[in-house]
């Protein structure tokens, strides 16, 4: 029960975060906006064990938070049978080829980085 | 059970949801992580199949859970938790990672719309295809700034997370890549935050790992695709 407590920490990032999406007209969402602001926020304050154990507990239930989202489908089951073909190749066939690509890009970048040098980290970009 | 009565007590529905949710995520266990029945997947299946039994409508229910959706976003706040606790490793591999980032924020729109239009698929079906990849608020955003269909992406873009976290360990151990950093941020990459949610089941490097992919991507989607778009059409 003690992860409970900073809950209302992270809410309080994500109402802060809606509010400025809506002030400042942003593109990015309300709770990517908090996420961000409680990154930089825990570069002052570090985050402690209560606080960890908090963010962990929320995130092991993330699929239950995807739930209320995902049931939706259920109207646009008429929008996706109209080329559904296309949907299907590209939603379930690009998205493997995707994910491989992926996963053998960042694979090889890393790799190479680590085979190339051991030198420190440049700051060039 | 009568229509009515869900009506008349939405937490009736909202106490109903969470007993799927935990049933769903009990009968995942007992299956010994079984990727078919996720708890997303049986959760969201299990749901639909009671809404269209008892005859309830999409927007009935979500009005009775929205505490729940709600959640989601304090959740996403929370994943800065897991960032902050793994910056040094980020900050090691911060070069490789932002190439890996800009190169699959090219690519995966393109495949997408690609795959999509060799099948005949009209414009509008294209555009919403595109932003499928990134989580939903980022998704809707840009699909309504490009001239797709906001309900066809919400529904494109959970099938696909879902997809990816379905996936994700079998093509993993086909393609022998055992580093967690490598898993984490493809998946958060390609299936946003589903995929990040199941990365969190892999570890907590690859969820950390996941959700900075996931951030990044939705961020860098939404500046770049309206640019790739013109370019692409």
């Amino acid at each position: 029960m003690k992860a409970l407590i900073y809950f209302p920490l992270f809410i309080a990032f994500q109402l802060t975060g809606d509010f400025l999406k809506e002030e400042l007209a942003l593109a990015i969402p309300g709770p990517t906006i908090g996420m961000l602001m409680l990154l930089i926020f825990l570069f002052i304050i570090p985050p402690n064990k209560n606080m960890t154990e908090s963010a962990q507990k929320l995130i092991f239930h993330l699929p239950l938070l995807f739930i209320p989202a995902g049931v939706g489908v259920m109207v646009y089951v008429d929008v996706l049978k109209q080329d559904s073909l296309a949907l299907f190749v590209s939603v379930f066939g690009s998205t493997l080829v995707c994910l491989i690509l992926a996963a053998f890009l960042t694979q090889f970048l890393l790799k190479y980085r680590n085979d190339k040098s051991d030198e420190p980290r440049e700051k060039a970009s | 059970m009568s229509q009515s009565l869900l009506v008349e007590y939405p937490f009736l529905l909202l106490a109903i949801a969470i007993v799927v949710y935990w049933v769903s995520l009990r009968i995942y266990q007992a299956s010994n992580n079984n990727v078919l029945l996720l708890p997303i997947v049986s959760g969201i299946t299990l749901m639909i199949g009671i809404l269209l039994i008892s005859d309830i409508q999409y927007e009935v229910y979500f009005d009775s859970v929205k505490i729940i959706h709600f959640l989601l976003g304090t959740a996403t706040v929370a994943l800065a938790v897991p960032l902050r606790n793994n910056i040094h490793l980020i900050r090691e591999h911060a070069i490789p990672l932002t190439l890996s980032l800009v190169l699959m924020a090219i690519v995966t729109p393109t495949l997408a719309v690609l795959s999509a239009w060799f099948f005949g698929a009209e414009k509008g079906v294209l555009l919403s295809l595109a932003p499928k990849s990134i989580s939903t608020p980022f998704a809707i955003s840009v699909a309504e700034s490009i001239g797709g269909y906001p309900p066809l992406v919400a529904a494109i873009v959970i099938i696909t997370g879902i997809f990816v976290a379905m996936i994700a360990s079998i093509v993993f151990k086909v393609c022998s890549i055992h580093d967690p950093i490598t898993k984490g941020f493809s998946m958060g990459l390609v299936g946003h935050g589903v995929g990040t949610a199941a990365a969190f089941e892999m570890g907590a490097k690859e969820g950390a790992f996941s959700a900075l992919a996931m951030g990044l991507m939705g961020l860098l989607t939404s500046i770049v695709l309206p640019y790739l778009v013109v370019w692409i059409f």
